[in-house]
């Protein structure tokens, strides 16, 4: 289910009203919608306000939905826009910041040769994403838009540049980072699994 | 300027020109194929090559492991209660 025109159909119809079209498309959406928003927000708290918010943007201004994209980008857009624009006010997405000094002061800084290929520990799903999700939770603030939006989210750097504000070249430089960040703590949870497990 | 050189590990010296291909390399998307004198480098650069390879594993290894997430038990509820829907489908829905 779940294709164009069916939600066309739904739309329709929740906008003449029907609540029960209305609550359809709150439910087939809203577990997405709250997974962004965990991602970009690291806190259950903030992303259920984000949910809420986005929802209840959607039932008012459903009218104005204009049917050219899918319903989950236009809910996406307004859920990305609020979650920044929450971050931005608790001052942890810093408009820009200074690129000088990546190149090398982070390249190599740590002991590669040592690292271990994630992708090669045989652990069940649930121990991989738990590790996933620790290690996006100490990536520092300011990467992790960044990071979310263009890696798990798969954003082109140019929409990524636009929803965050900020120059296209910090992007690029924040992913840098951020990929950096995210192998070094996710080669130290893979160690840490396995001595927890030989152990 | 070279800055502090103490955590490099690279057997041999990089020019910046190099570093600076390969960190423009890694921040593209994933897949793209290095070419011409980065590739080359890559290829006869061990360090090099775990340092990009390892970024590109990493980056795998996160995309296949980013898993929607159920909401947490009460938020779905909470959510309908402040929008004043009904939820028609008591979690019972499959089809996504
Ligand atoms: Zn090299």
């Amino acid at each position: 289910m779940n294709n164009h025109l069916d939600e066309k159909i739904l739309v329709q119809k929740a906008l003449d009203g029907d609540q029960k079209s209305m609550a359809i498309l709150v439910e087939t959406h809203s577990d997405r919608i709250y997974s962004l928003a965990i991602k970009l927000m690291r806190n259950e708290e903030d992303a259920e306000d984000i949910l809420q918010e986005t929802f209840m943007i959607m039932i008012k201004k459903l009218n104005t939905f204009a049917g050219k994209s899918s319903l989950y980008t236009w809910l996406y857009r307004i859920a990305t826009n609020l979650a920044l624009g929450k971050l931005r006010r608790k001052k942890i997405v810093k408009s820009e910041e200074d690129i000088q000094n990546v190149s090398e002061a982070s390249y190599l800084g740590k002991d590669i040769q040592n690292w271990k290929n994630p992708m090669e520990a045989e652990q069940d799903q649930s121990v991989m994403t738990t590790c996933l999700e620790h290690a996006i939770s100490k990536l520092p603030e300011s990467y992790r838009s960044v990071f979310v939006l263009r890696d798990m989210e798969k954003h082109s750097t140019r929409e990524t540049a636009k929803l965050l504000a900020i120059s296209e070249s910090n992007v690029k430089v924040r992913l840098m980072r951020a990929r950096l960040y995210m192998r070094d703590r996710l080669a130290e949870n893979m160690q840490c699994v396995e001595v927890i497990q030989a152990s | 300027m070279r800055g502090s050189d103490s955590g490099i590990m690279i057997g041999h010296n990089h020019s910046e020109k190099m570093i600076s291909m390969i960190q423009k390399h890694l921040g593209r998307d994933l897949g793209v194929e290095a070419k011409g004198e980065l590739k080359k480098h890559i290829s006869e650069c061990p360090d090099c090559k775990v340092y990009v390879d390892s970024i590109e594993e990493t980056v795998k290894f996160y995309r296949k492991n980013n898993a929607v997430n159920e909401m947490p038990s009460g938020v779905s509820e909470r959510l309908f209660k402040v929008l004043e829907l009904k939820n028609n489908s008591t979690k019972e829905e499959n089809e996504k």
